[in-house]
């Protein structure tokens, strides 16, 4: 067979080689959502103190908690590419226990809330990764469910039936209040919260 | 016709054995699998990479099938080339993960705290490039043709190996039981395809030893070996073929070579005698060749080609040889003899000078008994009283005697140095010649 046509078929073959590789990166990506690249492989939230020798025990690629392709890496080998998420420690007392953690840092995307990644973890197991500054250890927190940011304003009018909050917002089993302000007595709002609609707004 | 159907046969065959693992692969999908278009396309590399590498071993088995299709030195001009386009797949596949997440570059330092499946990945890696670099750069690095073959089989086997661990103990289409099956019995298929050419067919060549009878030097530092079966009948060739040739105790040994037989395979009553004859252009055709005494036992695996006139049926033949590669020429020359055929032969003999023309009493005898036959001797250097054509073959000579009314339905048949046959590669189309019947034959590839 003649040279020409041999390097011209390998050329036609090649090309079509790399057209079968996006082909199938495009096919993988429609059956399963892409996951993003990350510049840094996930860092290690556990203290050494709750690090035992059987990670892998928890950390298996069948239960999804860590990706297939590590499926033959030794324990030893994890460090290479995860590193030691800092510490956040506590900034305050915690005489309570931690079963009162969430009155403030239980809803996420809350001032100090949890971050999403948290919600599986069971209340009261909070310090065991996160223990208290002992600089901060007598610092009592601010008070449960003041918030750091301005308070929303009222997005209607305060006067009329509107005076009293109580007549739409409901403590008791059908509250219709952040779980974060359940301390909270009604007659308070407005502490926080001013109006921000005027009966002139509306005319 | 038949034979462009198992052209395309063998050629469906190989694309489907590239793109079946990622064929598989998309199948099988599972969300566990998922990963971002990067790593999607650094795994197909991956895939195609490691897929090419173990065709390669098919490629080279001297499958008759394959090697009747296209020619076993097409076959070996595309296993160099797609050898070269696997290295770059394979290079594509780490980078393509790195880029997608730079960290990982970290894993692919040699050190004791890599995960083994990266490591044994990485060595895949370096062994695959060194199968490569070899090959290309085996001249420059002044190996001989023996170490180089032997290393060649040797790393090739060793880098499936390592590759294939490396996918099945990372991969992550291979975590699934079911891809991780069809890997083993796909890299199972490609190792017996090895072990057929480098096991089985040694032991059937085991009965069938050659001796040789005669070592005949001849003009341009070439020798002729003269070859009887011992044992058993021989067997015929078609004019223009060649056979793997080596010496030694066993046809285990891996210094063997491709050899263009330069006798006639067409002599009715042919007592199984062939010749081959060879230039010493390396370590083992300059070494080895001049010196081997009659008596020698050699092994020969062949007939293999498609280089021959019996297959290419056309109005005439025009054959360009250069240098030893006027040997496949010569042996289609006695056939044609023999045969009796009356078509035009027209004969460009190109050498570099008078005494580098091999079977040139050979050659002119044969004008004088063939009318058919018209010889045309090309040398690039000649004294003043050289009468034929000097310089290098080219247009204008082939237009001097070839007819005008018909050279463009003649079969072209090339063999020589590489350059001569690239610049007839170019010149015959220029000239209006159909590319299909342009046939060269090229075994210098390392």
């Amino acid at each position: 067979m003649n040279h020409r046509i041999v390097s011209t078929v390998v050329m036609m073959i090649v090309a079509m080689f790399i057209g079968a590789t996006a082909l199938f990166a495009w096919a993988a990506t429609i059956v399963a959502p892409p996951e993003s690249g990350a510049a840094y492989a996930p860092e290690n939230p556990h203290p050494p103190s709750r690090r035992t020798e059987s990670c892998l025990d928890c950390h298996t690629p069948d239960q999804g908690t860590i990706p297939v392709t590590h499926r033959n890496y030794p324990v030893e080998t994890c460090a290479q590419c995860h590193r030691q998420a800092p510490r956040v420690l506590v900034p305050h007392s915690v005489g309570m226990g931690d079963a009162r953690c969430p009155l403030c840092h239980g809803e996420p995307a809350r001032d100090l809330g949890i971050p999403v990644s948290h919600l599986r973890y069971e209340t009261g197991e909070c310090l065991l990764c996160h223990p208290v500054d002992p600089d901060s250890y007598f610092k009592q927190p601010p008070p449960a469910g003041l918030s750091l940011s301005y308070a929303a304003p009222i997005p209607h009018v305060t006067d009329d039936i509107f005076t009293d909050c109580s007549y739409c917002h409901h403590l008791g089993p059908r509250r219709s209040l952040p779980e974060n302000h359940r301390d909270f007595a009604l007659e308070t709002c407005m502490d926080c919260h001013e109006p921000g609609v005027t009966e002139a707004d509306n005319q | 016709m038949r034979l462009i159907i198992r052209g395309v046969f063998w050629f469906g065959l190989y694309l489907t054995l590239i793109l079946f693992p990622l064929v598989a692969g998309v199948v099988f999908f599972g969300d566990q699998q998922a990963a971002s278009p990067l790593i999607y396309l650094g795994i197909a590399t991956g895939y195609i990479a490691l897929a090419l590498m173990a065709t390669e071993l098919a490629l080279v088995s001297r499958f008759g099938g394959v090697a009747g299709a296209f020619g076993l030195d097409s076959l070996l001009q595309f296993h160099r080339q797609i050898g070269i386009a696997s290295m770059a797949f394979a290079v594509a596949h780490p980078v393509l993960l790195i880029a997608d997440r730079a960290y990982t570059m970290s894993l692919l330092v040699p050190s004791g705290a890599a995960p083994w499946p990266v490591s044994v990945g990485l060595v895949a890696f370096v062994m695959a490039a060194l199968v490569v670099g070899l090959s290309v750069y085996r001249r420059q690095l002044r190996l001989s043709y023996g170490v180089w073959h032997m290393t060649h089989g040797l790393l090739s086997i060793a880098l499936i190996g390592f590759a294939a661990a490396h996918v099945l103990g990372i991969g992550r289409f291979a975590a699934l039981p079911v891809m991780r099956a069809l890997w083993v019995i796909y890299l199972l298929f490609f190792v017996l395809m090895f072990l057929r050419y480098r096991l089985f067919r040694p032991l059937s060549l085991m009965h069938r030893p050659w001796e040789v009878v005669e070592n005949r030097p001849e003009h341009g530092q070439s020798n002729t070996l003269f070859l009887r079966p011992v044992g058993h009948d021989g067997f015929r060739f078609e004019p223009g073929q060649f056979a793997w040739m080596g010496f030694g105790r066993s046809p285990f040994s891996t210094d063997q070579h491709p050899i263009s037989f330069s006798s006639n395979g067409d002599i009715p009553s042919h007592d199984g005698t062939i010749a081959f004859t060879i230039k010493q252009l390396g370590d083992w055709s300059t070494e080895v060749v001049p010196n081997v005494e009659p008596g020698t036992r050699a092994w020969v695996d062949g007939p293999h080609g498609v280089f021959t006139i019996d297959r290419e049926e056309g109005a005439g033949y025009v054959l360009i040889g250069g240098g030893v590669g006027i040997t496949p020429l010569y042996s289609m020359l006695q056939a044609l003899e023999t045969r009796g055929d009356v078509r035009p032969v027209f004969m460009f003999h190109a050498a570099n000078d008078y005494d580098d023309l091999t079977f040139r009493e050979e050659l002119e005898a044969m004008a004088e008994r063939m009318p058919s036959l018209t010889l045309v001797t090309v040398l690039l250097r000649a004294d003043d009283s050289w009468e034929g054509e000097r310089g290098f073959v080219t247009a204008d000579i082939l237009a001097r005697y070839l007819p005008p009314t018909i050279y463009r339905r003649f079969q072209y048949l090339i063999c020589g140095p590489g350059p001569l046959m690239d610049a007839m590669e170019e010149v015959l189309p220029k000239i209006g010649v159909p590319s299909d019947r342009i046939h060269t034959e090229r075994f210098d590839m390392v």
